[in-house]
């Protein structure tokens, strides 16, 4: 072999060499291109899902019926959704969308999303094929998205939930001073949270071990190591340690392991709470209602004069004469006292119902027991005398004796004599204006309430029965609403502040939900009690409601006076809202608040579709 | 014909010189892209390494429920460094929603297994010869318990990391260059955060004394999509 031979074998093993070389890493690259693009295509894919989850979702929060049927609805519901997708309906329920490029062109991205919305409450499941069965009150919801060939598929439900989710809400702070124990319950197999957008203070969990968790849906669910859970926007308070610290900071796990709850501080997202209108309740649609009149309703001893002219005996019983034998006529005054019920208006009396025979007649004789010196007696009213009862004034000539119902045709019925007031059975009591329902203070001698005017107020049932479980009774003010004390069943509602001046205990049913509503503030003030109230038969010192308590600002459960010292209990089973205020419960002995969403589901069926109120339920992304 | 004139000692010298230096310079680069080159191997092992952790671990996560997720908090008794252990609850097959043993009417998972990620500490390492000895293993660990009925931490798991190979349930090892794994919960969110750090020898300094590491850090905060009811 010559020299051009060696060279030529040289350069050819070279150029073999060579295109050995560039072959493996085009194919290495090739392969790492495609590794690449696989791996763009699996990000976009599920990037595609995304957007179109979120759009789906943004759709079906403004409109509970969208996906229903698409072939009537435009696709896209905004300028934004137009500007990131280009969407085609399908069918009825399918819409077909790409992706587009920050210049407006359309990618390779695309998705076929699949709304099979039954939201509608009462509707029947729906089969699809190729689809899980859809249930009552759910929307399913199913995106493929697609880059190149390459899919995943992210499925979800939204179904319909109670408009509240917490046994106590609130805008602000949640402030709850429980002296002896504060235990938040669950009759819901899923919630058991408190939540506020302030700060939470509660008592001394860590070391007095004050608070507690309960979770009695279920044995399972309260054998729980954690069963509930504190969640603020603000700092979270155990009497005097701020709870907000590092998740296993040992003062904060030791107040978790006390109260087997979780504790959730400074929370990133602000909790919506749903805005409870005063005309949004369907219990006002197919109750009966009737209409009594505004007004401060006052019971009280009504006291005034009477004077009377009389005639004198003699010592042996006969009627005394004088010398000339002329009867011996006498005159005097006398104070009667007689129950009343007096409707005020601005601190002027307007009306007052009496008990029969209470106030005697002219020419009736006087209750009680005669002055032996005296034969008889005549009462001498006349038109025009005043008496002064509560705060006010009335005319005699204002009395309506013993009108035990009022008005005439309602399911009101005062007991004057016991100071009851009535809401009948299955009957709405509307007042266009203020009403309150209190006792005389301060006419009577002795300190505090005097107990035979106190003014209890009764829902559902009539004086002298006992509640019946579904006989409901309801007061409902365009104004304010105050009542002392009030037991039954039923709901108390104001347009305006709503107070409780003592305890009280009120069940609603399931189908209305509503126990307590306030849209401004609702106060429980038991200042105007004395000690002497405390453990009269019938009079209420705790507080007890099984259904919805809501305060369209603060919920205020004050202390009772200092001379008062016996225990005291707020026990609430529903939820307690303060839709932009504040709850503050001062010194109770004990607080129990339960969550039963079973007077709240009520609330939403039936509703507006706006008023619906959406929660995911599941999600699977493949 | 004229003899050719040979080169000088002096030319010689020089040129031996001259090539000494152009090969130290030829050397140097060499030795210098090869250590960057294993450098960049070691760096983007480490970080396809963290990438595939953070894919399995981050589906996990985002199918699970929060409040179904716990931890520990462990120390490697060596190195000081934090080998924590997590736990939530997990389905073992989510491709058919139609599934009636799986997902009820709202498609909400009928869970039925324990998901266990957790780092293990040097002394398990004894059977793991390959590599840096103060560095732990990152485990999957799935243990199919049956229907799970409400989704609560399971906090009595301690054990179940004691050593993948003393288990017959099912564990895959995804990393062996643990030098830490931290796990964190924030329930004002519903967020699972971990906390990872991978490292690996990419060989040694040109002085030959010193090792050279490469390390990769990455947080995974994930909120799961199966919270339900959501906070």
């Amino acid at each position: 072999m010559n020299r051009r031979g060696i060279a030529l074998a040289m350069v050819m093993t070279m150029l073999g060499l060579l295109t050995l070389m560039t072959t493996a890493f085009v194919a290495i690259n090739h392969s790492n291109f495609g590794l690449l693009n696989a791996s763009i295509d699996q990000e976009n894919a599920t990037r595609a899902c995304y957007d179109a989850y979120a759009y789906a979702h943004y759709a079906l929060e403004n409109n509970k019926r969208w996906g229903t049927d698409f072939s009537t609805l435009p696709p896209a519901e905004s300028a934004d959704v137009a500007s990131e997708m280009n969407i085609v309906v399908v069918d009825p329920n399918t819409l077909q969308g790409t992706l587009k490029e920050p210049d407006g062109s359309l990618s390779r991205i695309t998705f076929t999303l699949t709304v099979i919305n039954n939201l509608r409450p009462g509707g029947a499941p729906v089969a699809r094929g190729g689809f899980p069965t859809v249930a009552p009150e759910t929307c399913y919801i199913r995106v493929v998205g697609n880059s190149t060939g390459l899919e995943r598929r992210l499925e979800t439900v939204f179904a319909t939930s109670p408009l509240f989710d917490s046994s106590a809400l609130a805008s602000g702070y949640i402030d709850i001073d429980a002296r002896n124990s504060l235990t938040f319950d669950s009759l819901d197999k899923y919630r058991n949270t408190v939540r506020a957008n302030g700060d939470i203070t509660v008592p001394d969990g860590v070391i007095a071990n004050r608070v507690h968790f309960d979770w009695t849906a279920d044995p399972a669910l309260n054998a729980l190591p954690r069963k509930g859970m504190l969640w603020s926007k603000g700092a979270i308070r155990s009497g005097p340690t701020d709870l907000s610290l590092a998740i296993n900071n040992p003062q904060r796990q030791q107040f978790e392991n006390h109260s087997k709850g979780f504790v959730a501080n400074n929370a990133a997202k602000t909790n919506n709470i749903y805005d409870l209108g005063f005309d949004d309740f369907k219990m006002y649609d197919t109750t009966p209602q009737v209409d009594i009149k505004p007004g401060k309703y006052v019971f009280g001893t009504a006291t005034y004069d009477v004077n009377f002219d009389y005639q004198q005996l003699d010592r042996f019983g006969n009627p005394a004469t004088d010398f000339l034998g002329r009867p011996v006529m006498g005159n005097t005054t006398r104070g009667i006292s007689f129950p009343a019920l007096i409707r005020m208006e601005n601190g002027v009396a307007q009306e007052m119902w009496v008990k029969d025979g209470t106030v005697p007649p002219p020419g009736a004789p006087l209750p009680g027991a005669l002055n032996s010196t005296i034969l008889s007696i005549t009462p001498q009213q006349s038109a025009g005398a005043e008496h002064q009862i509560a705060d006010g004034i009335v005319r005699l000539t204002d009395i309506a004796v013993n009108p035990s119902t009022i008005p005439a045709g309602t399911s009101a019925t005062i007991d004057i004599e016991g100071a009851d007031f009535n809401v009948g059975a299955n009957t709405i009591l509307n007042v266009v204006g203020d009403f309150a329902m209190t006792s005389e203070v301060g006419t009577n001698p002795g300190p505090g309430l005097h107990r035979d005017v106190e003014a209890k107020l009764h829902l559902g049932y009539d004086v002298g029965a006992a509640p019946v479980a579904g006989q409901l009774g309801a007061i409902k003010a365009s104004g304010t609403l105050t009542v002392r004390e009030v037991d039954g069943n039923g709901a108390l509602v104001a347009n305006s502040d709503l107070t409780m001046q003592a305890g009280g205990q009120v069940s609603t049913d399931p189908n209305i939900g509503i126990a307590l509503y306030g849209n401004r503030d609702v106060i429980m003030d038991p200042a105007g009690m004395a000690p002497a109230d405390i453990g009269t038969p019938g009079a209420i010192v705790d507080s007890k409601f099984k259904g919805l308590v809501y305060a369209g600002r603060n919920f205020e459960m004050r202390k009772p006076p200092p001379a008062i010292t016996n225990p005291s209990s707020v026990d609430i089973e529903g939820a307690l809202v303060a839709k932009r205020g504040n709850i503050w419960i001062d010194e109770a002995t004990n607080v129990k608040l339960t969550y039963n969403p079973i007077f709240l589901t009520k609330l939403v069926k039936d509703r507006p579709d706006d008023d619906i109120r959406l929660e995911r339920q599941s999600f699977n992304l493949n | 014909m004229r003899r050719a004139r040979g080169h000088t000692v002096v030319e010689m010298l020089v040129s031996l010189a001259l090539l000494s230096a152009l090969g130290m310079v030829l050397f140097f680069l060499f030795s210098t892209g090869t250590r960057s080159f294993r450098m960049l191997l070691t760096r983007q092992g480490l970080q396809a390494e963290a990438r595939r952790i953070a894919a399995v671990l981050r589906r996990d996560l985002v199918l699970t429920h929060y409040r179904s997720a716990g931890y520990l908090n462990r120390v490697d008794a060596t190195t000081g460094e934090q080998r924590d252990g997590m736990i939530f609850v997990g389905m073992d097959d989510w491709s058919n929603t139609a599934d009636v043993t799986r997902f009820d009417s709202n498609l909400r998972p009928k869970w039925n297994r324990r998901v266990i990620w957790y780092a293990t500490s040097r002394e398990s390492e004894k059977l793991s010869p390959r590599g840096d000895r103060k560095l732990g293993q990152l485990i999957r660990k799935v243990v199919d318990t049956g229907p799970i009925l409400f989704p609560l931490p399971y906090t009595a798991f301690g054990p179940m990391m004691a050593s993948p190979q003393a288990s017959t349930n099912d564990f895959k090892v995804y990393s062996r260059n643990v030098v830490m794994f931290g796990a964190q919960l924030d329930p004002a969110t519903e967020t699972v955060t971990a906390h990872l750090v991978l490292r690996e020898r990419s060989g040694t300094a040109p002085t030959g004394d010193k090792q050279i590491v490469e390390s990769f850090e990455v947080f995974i905060d994930t909120h799961p999509e199966n919270t339900w009811p959501a906070l």
